[in-house]
Formats: C-alpha cells, sequence, structure tokens
C-alpha cells in the first residue's frame, strides 16, 4: 500500500486545499465510506479511480454538502465544511460536475451557464447581462460559443458534458470535483476534454478527477487515489499507484489477466 | 466578424421586441383605463373581478415559477381580506392602510408556513397549502374575533360618491398594476435564474451556488403578499365577508386555472387566462343559469386537450408556421 503522506504529492503548493480526516458514510446499514482520509494540496491534480459502486461520487457528494457525513471531518481551505449547505459550499469555492449531467432543461446552453455566475460568489449576484457576458467568455474557453444560443436538450451527449464543466467553471471554483466527465466520449472528445482541464488546472484551479479513461488520469493527474468498497487502498503519484499489485488485482486486475492469456495465446 | 454584425442583429431583434412590448403594455393600459368609463355597472363589476383575479393568477404563477405548487391560495387572500375588514371594523383605519395591511398580514402567513413545509416535495406542499387554506375557513367561522359564520360587515369603498364603483375599479386596477409589473421585473431580474434553476432541479442549483430555500420563501412571499392585497381589497369591495367567501376553495381552484389557460410559466399567460376565464364564467352564469358549470367544464378539458401551452401556445403555433414560410421563402 502506497501512503500518501509518505510519498507525498509529487505538484502542488503548500496550502492545504481540501482535507479529510476519518470520513464516514452510512446509508442505512450500509457502509459507503470508510474512514477515508487524505488531504489535496493547492493546484493539484487529483485522480480519483475505483470500481463502479466503490464510493467515488459519494465522496463529490459528502465534499459538495449533498450527503452529510455520519462521521469525519471535511475541511476546505482549513474551514469545516462537513453539515454546510451546497450553495455555501459552492461560494467558498468548491465546483463540481454531475455524473449524469443535469441541465436545466428549460433554459438555452448560455442562461445555464449564468446561473453559476450569477450565484456562484454570493447570494446576491450580479446583473443577468454582466452574467451573460461571463458566461460566453466561459463558453468560449470551452469551446462550446456557436452553441451558446441552443436550447440544452437539442445537444449531444459530448456537448452536454463540456455545459456541466462550463458550469462548474462559471462559479469561479478554487477546487473543481469532475465527475466522469469523459464517460461515453469518443477519442477525439476525450482529447479535447483533455485540453479543457488542463487548461483549467494552469489557471490555477485544485482539480479531482473522477474517472475510467485511464488515458485521462495518466495525462491529468498527478498523484491518484483508489477507492474499493468505500475504502482508499492507494495514494500516490499516478504512475506509481498504476503499477500498484494491489491496485492491479482489484481494479485493472480482470482485463490484464485477459490480455495475459490472449498474449499467451498468441 | 460575421458573427458579431449577427450578434449585433439579434441584440437589436431584443431591444426591438422590448420595444413592442412596452407599447402594447401601455396601449393595453390605457385600454383598460379608458374602458370602464363606456361600459355599464354590471361590466364594470366583471371587469373588477377580473382585475382581481388577474392579481391572484399573476401571483399564482410566479409561485409556480419555483416549482411550488399552492392548493390553498384562498389562504392568502382570506386572510389579507379578514385583516382588511376587522382593520376597518375595529379601528375604523383608512382603506389604503386596511388593504396594505392585508398583504402584509398575508406575507407573514406565508413565511411561517413556507418555513415550516420549504423542504417538501410540490406534492406536499399542495397538500399543506390546501389544509392551511381549509383550517382558516373553519377557524374564522368558529372563534369571537373574526364574528364567526356571520362574517364583518363594513362600510362601502368612496361612500356617498356616485362614482364609487368606477374609483373602486381603479383602485383594483393600480393594484393589478403594480402586481404585474412587478412580477414583470422579478421575471427580468437575476430572480428568475434562480427560480427557474430551482424549478428544474434544485439540486442542482444548489450546486451552483443558488440558495433554494431562500429563493423559494422570496416567491411564496411575493406571491401572497399581492394575492392579501386583492383580498384586502375584495373585503372593502363588496362590504360583507364571511368565512366561506374569504376562503373559499372556488379561489384555489381559479388561481392554477387560470395560468393553465392562459399559458403556465409565462408572464403574459396568467392575465390572458384571468380575463378568459372570468369573462368565460360570468357570460355562461347568465346564459345558462345553473347548469353553466358543465359548459364550464367541457371548454377546460378542450382548452388543455388542444392547447397544452394555453392561450398564448396559439401565437407560438401561428408564429411557427409563419416563420416556417418564410424559411421556404428565403431558401
Amino acid at each position: 500500500m502506497v501512503k500518501g503522506e509518505k510519498n507525498g504529492p509529487c505538484q502542488g503548493g503548500l496550502i492545504r486545499m481540501l482535507e479529510l480526516e476519518n470520513v464516514t458514510k452510512y446509508f442505512g446499514g450500509l457502509c459507503a465510506i470508510n474512514d477515508v482520509s487524505f488531504s489535496v494540496k493547492e493546484n493539484e491534480s487529483v485522480g480519483l479511480i475505483g470500481p463502479n459502486g466503490s464510493g467515488k461520487t459519494t465522496l463529490f457528494n459528502l465534499i459538495t454538502g449533498v450527503y452529510k457525513c455520519s462521521s469525519g471531518k471535511i475541511a476546505f481551505q482549513g474551514n469545516r465544511i462537513d453539515g454546510t449547505k451546497p450553495f455555501r459550499i459552492c461560494h467558498m469555492g468548491v465546483g463540481r460536475t454531475f455524473q449524469i449531467t443535469r441541465p436545466f432543461p428549460h433554459m438555452t446552453v448560455r442562461e445555464n451557464v449564468a446561473i453559476g455566475a450569477i450565484y456562484g460568489k454570493t447570494v446576491k449576484g450580479i446583473s443577468p447581462r454582466l452574467a451573460l457576458q461571463r458566461a460566453d467568455d466561459v463558453l468560449e474557453f470551452v469551446g462550446l460559443a456557436n452553441r451558446k444560443h441552443t436550447l440544452i436538450t437539442n445537444l449531444t451527449l459530448a456537448d452536454k458534458k463540456m455545459v456541466e464543466l462550463a458550469k462548474a467553471v462559471s462559479t469561479q471554483p478554487k477546487l473543481l470535483l469532475l465527475d466522469e466527465v469523459m464517460a461515453g466520449l469518443n477519442t477525439t472528445e476525450v482529447a479535447e476534454l483533455m485540453k479543457t482541464v488542463r487548461k483549467i488546472h494552469d489557471s490555477g484551479t485544485t482539480v479531482i478527477i473522477i474517472e475510467h479513461v485511464m488515458k485521462a488520469i495518466v495525462g491529468l493527474a498527478s498523484r491518484t487515489i483508489v477507492i474499493n468498497f468505500g475504502n482508499k487502498i492507494a495514494d500516490g503519484p499516478t504512475h506509481e499507484v498504476m503499477n500498484e499489485k494491489g491496485v492491479i488485482e482489484t481494479y485493472l486486475g480482470k482485463e490484464f489477466k485477459v490480455v495475459r492469456s490472449l498474449r499467451a495465446a498468441s | 466578424m460575421q458573427r458579431k454584425v449577427r450578434e449585433k442583429e439579434r441584440e437589436h431583434a431584443i431591444l426591438n421586441k422590448a420595444g413592442k412590448g412596452v407599447f402594447v403594455a401601455v396601449l393595453v393600459a390605457i385600454l383598460f383605463t379608458l374602458l370602464p368609463l363606456t361600459v355599464d355597472r354590471y361590466t364594470l363589476h366583471t371587469l373588477i373581478l377580473c382585475q382581481i383575479f388577474v392579481v391572484i393568477s399573476v401571483c399564482w404563477n410566479l409561485l409556480a415559477m419555483t416549482r411550488q405548487v399552492s392548493l390553498g391560495h384562498a389562504a392568502f387572500f382570506g386572510l389579507g381580506a379578514y385583516t382588511s375588514a376587522l382593520l376597518s371594523d375595529r379601528l375604523s383605519t383608512p382603506p389604503w392602510l386596511d388593504i396594505a395591511s392585508g398583504g402584509i398580514v398575508a406575507s407573514f402567513g406565508a413565511i411561517i408556513l413556507g418555513l415550516i413545509c420549504l423542504r417538501m416535495a410540490p406534492w406536499a406542499l399542495a397538500i399543506v397549502t390546501f389544509s392551511f387554506a381549509e383550517a382558516l375557513r373553519v377557524i374564522s367561522s368558529m372563534i369571537a374575533f373574526t364574528d364567526g359564520a356571520q362574517g364583518i360587515s363594513l362600510s362601502p369603498l368612496f361612500e356617498g360618491n356616485p362614482n364609487n364603483k368606477l374609483l373602486s375599479y381603479y383602485m383594483i386596477l393600480v393594484i393589478a398594476l403594480i402586481t404585474v409589473v412587478t412580477v414583470y421585473f422579478v421575471i427580468q431580474s437575476r430572480l428568475s435564474y434562480a427560480f427557474r434553476a430551482i424549478h428544474d432541479d434544485e439540486q442542482a442549483a444548489s450546486i451552483l451556488g443558488v440558495n433554494p430555500v431562500l429563493f423559494k420563501l422570496l416567491a411564496f412571499t411575493i406571491s401572497a403578499f399581492f394575492t392579501g392585497l386583492a383580498g384586502g381589497f375584495y373585503a372593502h369591495y363588496t362590504t360583507h365577508i364571511e368565512p366561506a367567501t374569504a376562503f373559499n376553495v372556488h379561489i384555489s381552484v381559479e388561481a392554477q386555472l387560470m395560468p393553465l389557460i392562459g399559458g403556465l410559466y409565462t408572464f403574459v399567460g396568467p392575465i390572458i387566462g384571468a380575463f378568459v376565464l372570468t369573462l368565460m364564467t360570468e357570460y355562461l352564469r347568465v346564459s345558462f343559469g345553473q347548469g353553466y358549470m358543465i359548459f364550464y367544464g367541457i371548454i377546460l378539458v378542450v382548452t388543455i386537450l388542444f392547447l397544452p401551452e394555453g392561450v398564448v401556445g396559439i401565437y407560438k403555433i401561428v408564429w411557427s408556421k409563419v416563420r416556417r414560410t418564410g424559411l421556404a421563402r428565403e431558401v
């Protein structure tokens, strides 16, 4: 097992952006997250991987305040945020996307993004005109400018994912949580999205990425955390974690064996 | 370059549209100011009813924009009416103060009710609001403070003035105008973004920094305030209120039907709906007497079946046809 504290993150500042301390979440009798602790430093890019149902999205839901922790502490920039309402956490500077895109169907792309620009920082908000301008900037940034007047329901999946990303970016987050933004996209689209995420990271945003597309994790995350059955089983520099025996067995195991047997057959 | 030009054109078109909107609004306002001068007392009474229902319908629609369904808007109407009547009867305060207080008390009622049940699902809120209105009706008919089932009588508005009905009309016209203009500004402001986001997906909205409870409560309060004003006016206008009329289920039902018939979630829809339904009810009642509800029901069902977007939807259907032929010509 790789201990995050021992190896340390390969990149990132000294300020602790996000800290999870013995976070546990029960759904009735089911333990979804079991005693998970890790911390993310400023401007780090962290990958979060694990099999389906291992608790990755639950972890995001705990950080953004959608769920309350059963026990444990979560701190963002030194302030405790467990038990805080989601909109407050957003105002503090945590943005996220949803795995299954959740656009506002009765609005255009631009209006969808404008909501984050209006309410992302304070309750009072800025004027709609200014917000729409900011939305345009964000859409330009993610490469959706030509789609801004389209109704969101008329978009392709890739574009919907982009809007989801744009919505999160429009709140001007310091910490961005990306929940499987690449899932269901083709190779070119993945490459495009990776470029965009890298741009966001380079502009000084700390990023945590949940992803099944390993290429994206390897390409974007300098450090990777592996979760299985709600337990953290590995944490360290991405290339080291990927070669961990435990990780390969629990997460990549099957594919690995198939490939090896195929190789043996040929 | 071309895109910029197109964008400018678009902005120009939007401005043009807004200009047209203001023009139409001013025309309508002038029409409603001059129209009552030419009609008889009965028609004037019907117009006053229309204006009262415009207020209620617009308020209900505003609440619906945040995905909150009220089945008991009569509660706020009745609160306003009773506050107004009690103040006038017990303390003999001037009518404008009674009516304003009616709105304030109704919005307080909404805040209390809202804080209790804003986290509920829409259908749960519907049941709670319905029970709230019924509870108020029963309570007001039982306690001595409100003179029980016998109700309260008050002196008519503009007593002694031969034109009192006309002046009453202008009073409710002003209330309706204030309501409509307020709602217009709410819809134009950033609030509408929060309302629509909450309507579509409350959780996703809160992730983007929208405080759902705050904005839902705000919509609830604004909605109740103006409904209370309408109630306060109604008490003075009819000169007598009792629990059965102030907290009438009929008001709650009309409040939902009017936006639905006119065009739900739109700005003009509820206004049109209020006029269509009020005028239709009066017409049917006069022509068919007792059995008019049958026709009323049939018309409602047919409208909802064939115009799912309400009367406003007609415009959309016609416009899309026009545009299609226009595009064909362009190609």
